[in-house]
């Protein structure tokens, strides 16, 4: 189990199509966005209703009258009345606002469906155009339009939507490219229905939710540069708005400063309304994506509050703990009991981990087999400190080498980790930092732990490159990740892992993203720096072929729980739990555990994975 | 902390242009309201008359800048190289402003690009506010008056500014990933 990618992150939101009641329930949970909104509405609409005057109505003897029954919020520097302009004003603002989204959801949408869908010509055409409108400021297109047509300000917002048009294409056109290349919708195509058919039950749901969050963040939009161009002079003079009223504001700031509070306050309130309506809309979206996608994960990260519950307690001994041994051993390097990891998720706490014990001793391979889900990687990471914050752990004791870890703060993790515990990552490409140099990356916790000179640093660090197998170590030093192979990037993460000489590497599953052929290579290396450094080394894989190959003791993981801990020989000769038992006839049929390991011995295809590692016993 | 970034987000420049030059400039009288001191003048007298504007103008960038560096901290945090990194011991110092921000500075830096062409517009109406005699006021004054060929001028002009800035955040972008660097 891996945490999310950020493009992985991403592309789950493009994806997730919440439904539409659970949307509306979500955004509801953000009253004030909403209450505000509706308010808005509301008093514009029934403007005529809430008070008698007229906003165009001037009247020279209530040039900047006081606050009086007659006008509550007293008249403006031409006597007109503040309250009822403020009204109406709402009205241009929300009306020109709305205007100019629906013009730019008008063309960006179908803009952004047919270019993202069937590419070619008009997506070069289009996203060219939109390219261009979008490096022009909106405000100066909007001045030379009323330069040469005249000041009327729902001509002006219907520009903008044009203007805003691109930022709606970019979006649909991003969204549809990337459920494009799902696999439910090539199906959907091979099944042979029809292309608007496709985009209306497949696309259109999936663009629905980004679209409306791009709809609150431009009806925001349009209410500023809508009152700024106002402030300006340069909406229709006839007209009350916000903008305007600003600007009468600002004639009379040494007489009548307070003038501009209420415009001020209404633009304000309404657009930061906008912009939290389009957060929470994100937001519901994220949390319901990822919940959705990944239960065991869940929308922990936006549910800090669930997380808080205390589990600290309940750490449930599995019923076939007993089996796993007790660490009275005095050779131990590592003892774990009772360990639990417990993520919340979206239909509450869910353990990953459930009373898990393990014990390595010095110079010893253990392996860690079980299906994906069974929790290896989650307890690998619990013995480095790595989850997650809001994965709750607990553990009835982690000792390693007699310091007893769980109490230990981050700092003095620190100093073990890489030091004294190592680990060896999954996939090699997405676990070296992209932006550095691998010399970089690799030199820097040799000098931090060893504390060595930049030069010594180096020159042990290239003589590692060397000893991993790297032919040209000096050109892999001053690489950068992407210029290396899968294969290449696995020799180097095992070379920083063991850089400071740890006492135990933890190894999640090294060998399943690569090569066949590398995955043997560096199988191989990992024994062979064992050996050299006789170094205690957690295995995490759910191969048994690597098993049979490379570990001195197995513990079988089902389900969060061990169910089976043994000598690899007695485990693959006399396996006693039946999901054992289940896992090894899938893997080695009715064949002899170790004669397929034999060098030169054929085998059936069914056990090609053992002879992967198997067959480097030879050379080895 | 996320309620401040929206409201500086959202609440348009010129609004807070107004509030600045009511009461930092007004009633308090710090620095001057109106009005522009040319540098070869006075460069203290320049400082003054220049901050309130670029104050104005700035928060909304500050709070939309702000606003993307936290989303791709976020998901930078959560790569695998992050942990792997961790796992290796080094400083969380280290991790946060070494690894971290350097993989999260391109998407900020995306949107210091888009920020620029709407600070350009933004200064049209912050010039209006502050009594300057930019760019921005000579645009208005000719669209209010139909002055076409003046406004096509400035057009030309806040292009090309745009076009310049798009190549520098260009290359800085190539400079931040080495992904894009060619040769």
């Amino acid at each position: 189990m891996t945490l999310p990618q950020p493009e992985e992150a991403a592309h789950t939101i493009a994806v997730a199509t919440p439904g539409r009641a659970g949307l509306l329930r979500r955004l509801l949970r953000s009253p004030v966005a909403v209450t505000c909104l509706v308010l808005l509405a509301l008093a514009s609409l029934f403007a005529p209703l809430l008070t008698g005057q007229d906003p165009a109505h001037t009247s020279l003897t209530d040039s900047l009258a006081p606050m009086s029954g007659q006008h509550p919020l007293g008249g403006d520097g031409v006597g007109r009345d503040v309250l009822a302009r403020l009204l109406y004003g709402g009205r241009t603002s929300l009306l020109g606002a709305l205007l100019a989204v629906a013009v730019a959801l008008a063309i960006g949408v179908p803009a952004g469906l047919v270019a993202g869908y069937y590419r070619k010509w008009f997506d070069a055409v289009s996203s060219w155009l939109s390219n261009l409108l979008m490096a022009v400021p909106a405000i100066i297109v909007l001045l030379v339009v009323m330069s040469a047509v005249g000041q009327n300000t729902y001509l002006a917002m219907a520009v903008f939507g044009v203007l805003m048009s691109p930022g709606v294409f970019r979006l649909i056109r991003a969204s549809v490219i990337s459920v494009r290349e799902e696999l439910y919708v090539d199906a959907a195509r091979v099944s042979g229905l029809t292309d608007p058919r496709i985009i209306r039950r497949h696309i259109l749901p999936v663009v629905q939710a980004p679209t409306i969050i791009q709809a609150a963040q431009m009806l925001g939009l349009g209410i500023v540069i809508q009152s700024g161009l106002e402030f300006l002079g340069l909406g229709s003079a006839s007209q009350a708005s916000w903008g305007s009223m600003l600007n009468d504001a600002f004639a009379n700031i040494y007489t009548k400063p307070v003038l501009m509070v209420w415009p001020g306050v209404a633009l304000a309130v309404t657009v930061a309304a906008f912009g939290l309506l389009g957060n929470a809309v994100r937001d519901a979206l994220a949390g319901s994506a990822v919940g959705g996608r990944r239960p065991s994960r869940g929308a922990a990260g936006r549910r800090p509050v669930a997380a808080k519950k205390a589990r600290h307690t309940t750490s449930v001994t599995s019923a076939m703990n007993g089996m796993s041994e007790t660490a009275d051993a005095d050779d131990a390097l590592l003892v774990l009991e009772d360990l639990t990891v417990t993520h919340p998720t979206a239909e509450g706490d869910k353990a990953v981990v459930d009373g898990v014990s393990l014990k390595v001793r010095r110079g010893e391979v253990l392996g860690l087999v079980g299906e994906s889900g069974s929790g290896k990687s989650q307890t690998a990471f619990a013995l480095l400190g790595l989850l997650p914050r809001e994965a709750q752990v607990s553990t009835g004791r982690l000792v390693f080498d007699g310091t007893e870890l769980g109490r230990l703060g981050r700092a003095d993790m620190n100093r073990y980790r890489g030091r004294r515990i190592a680990y060896v990552p999954q996939e090699p490409m997405s676990n070296l930092d992209p932006s550095f140099r691998i010399g970089a990356q690799l030199v820097e916790p040799v000098r931090r732990h060893l504390g060595l000179s930049a030069s010594e640093a180096r020159a042990k660090t290239l003589g590692l490159l060397e000893r991993v197998g790297i032919a040209d170590p000096k050109r892999v030093f001053n690489a950068y990740p992407h210029q290396i192979s899968g294969g290449m990037a696995q020799r180097v993460l095992i070379a920083g892992a063991v850089s400071c000489e740890p006492d135990l590497l933890i190894a999640d599953e090294p060998t399943t993203a690569l090569d066949v052929t590398v995955q043997a290579e560096v199988l191989d290396l990992v024994r062979s720096l064992q050996r050299e450094r006789n170094m205690g080394v957690i295995l995490v894989t759910h191969d048994f072929g690597v098993v049979a190959d490379i570990c001195d003791r197995v513990s079988v993981m089902q389900t969060g729980a061990v169910v089976e801990s043994a000598p690899v020989a007695q485990l693959f000769a006399a396996p006693q739990h039946p999901y054992t038992r289940m896992l090894l006839s899938s893997t080695l049929e009715d064949a002899e555990p170790r004669a397929a390991l034999s060098p030169g011995h054929t085998v059936p295809a069914s056990v090609a994975g053992i002879t992967n590692t198997g067959r480097q016993e030879g050379p080895a | 902390m996320q309620l401040l970034a929206v409201l500086g987000f959202a609440v348009p420049s010129f609004l807070v242009a107004l509030v600045l030059a009511v009461v930092v400039g007004v009633h308090l009288g710090w620095l001057p309201a109106t009005g522009y001191v040319p540098l070869a003048d006075s460069a203290d007298g320049w400082l003054r008359s220049i901050t309130l504007p670029a104050l104005s103008l700035a928060v909304g960038a500050i709070a939309a800048t702000a606003q993307q560096v936290r989303g791709s901290m976020v998901d930078v945090l959560r790569a695998d190289y992050i942990r792997t990194l961790r796992s290796r011991g080094i400083s969380e110092r280290s991790l946060l402003f070494r690894h971290a921000l350097r993989n999260a500075a391109p998407a900020a830096l995306t949107v210091l690009a888009l920020q620029f062409i709407g600070l350009v517009g933004g200064a049209v109406v912050v010039e209006k506010v502050f009594g300057l005699n930019g760019i921005g006021s000579q645009a208005t004054t000719a669209g209010s008056q139909s002055d076409t060929p003046v406004v096509m001028g400035v057009v030309v002009v806040m292009v090309a500014l745009v076009v310049v800035v798009n190549i520098l955040m260009d290359l800085a972008y190539g400079w931040l990933n080495p992904k894009v660097r060619v040769g």
